[in-house]
């Protein structure tokens, strides 16, 4: 091995991926401006676990920090729901879809929020 | 590869194995699991990087997956296990052949495993959590840069614990030999 740690090829490669993150960064940003977006969050016992932009597809299980709960969170079409979960009373289940910014899903048994945030309603989600 | 399935062989293994349980379970204190939950740092590389550098590449594989294994049963659960496999089998592979290659430093090498282990579980991710195309689209929009610079991050400090512990930490078998 020689005396200095770093080779050419390791600044490169290092700066290469730099400038790689860049270029997404500003890719990302620009196309974040260009809409007034509606965020899904996801919030356990007050804290935000997990984000979602409203126009993503998805289907996440979110489990409570001591691993002895889970809830389906689904996101299909701009419409937000627990899809199921191990909850006693299943109320989350049964509140349905929500759709517009400042909704929320309510897990008690888990200490589960899911809000949409953003859009008109970005100052209130912020108080809260 | 001869008389190597023998006793101290397996000790060895044990003792590595429980260090690298040890750094991913140091791991799971750090919550980087917004947004994606289950996808971890990258913290306890540093131990398989060590083990690929000091003990060869079979071990460093067979280290590496067993943990993934082992945290996926304590910590993580069936989903984080399939970032974390895939995560590291990817970068222990780019690893190795950069490493071979050795127009890298330690630091390349552990950067590119860092960043591939990273991207790997960015794609493995959206497969598991994704139901159409716009959910990929999304995640790679948002989380890639971020994602690269965190691997960039803890492979840089992987690459500096591992080249220490290989400075510091005498090779036995070189002794003996
Ligand atoms: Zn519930």
């Amino acid at each position: 091995m020689k005396k200095l740690p770093v080779k050419k090829a390791d600044i490169i490669l290092a700066a290469f991926l730099c400038l790689a993150a860049f270029l997404l960064l500003l890719v990302g940003g620009i196309q974040g401006r260009h809409q007034d977006a509606l965020w899904v969050r996801g919030y356990l016992d007050g804290k935000c676990v997990c984000e979602y932009p409203i126009d993503c597809d998805i289907k996440t299980t979110i489990r409570t920090p001591d691993q002895n709960g889970s809830n389906v969170l689904v996101i299909d079409q701009k419409k937000v729901y627990i899809a199921s979960a191990d909850c006693p009373g299943q109320d989350c289940v049964k509140m349905g879809i929500i759709t517009k910014s400042g909704e929320e899903l309510i897990c008690l048994p888990h200490k589960l929020v899911i809000r949409i945030e953003g859009g008109d309603n970005a100052i209130d989600a912020i108080s809260q | 590869m001869k008389g190597k399935l023998n006793a101290k062989y397996i000790a060895e293994c044990g003792l590595l194995l429980s260090l690298a349980v040890t750094a991913s379970y140091v791991e799971t204190l750090i919550p980087l699991n917004i947004a994606i939950p289950g996808i971890k740092a990258g913290i306890a590389n540093c131990v398989i990087l060590f083990i690929l550098y000091r003990h060869g590449f079979l071990q460093a594989v067979l280290i590496s997956l067993l943990r993934t294994v082992i945290t996926a049963f304590l910590f993580s659960g069936p989903f984080a296990f399939v970032y974390s496999f895939s995560g590291a089998l990817v970068s222990i592979l780019l690893m190795n052949v950069l490493k071979k290659n050795s127009i890298f430093s330690i630091y390349g090498v552990s950067i590119a495993g860092g960043v591939s282990h990273n991207l790997t579980q960015l794609l493995a991710a959206s497969f598991v959590l994704t139901a159409s195309g716009s959910g990929i689209r999304y995640l790679m929009t948002y989380y890639l840069p971020v994602l690269i610079l965190a691997g960039m991050a803890a492979g840089c400090l992987n690459a500096l614990i591992a080249d220490t512990l290989i400075k510091r930490i005498p090779d036995k078998r070189k002794q003996e030999g």
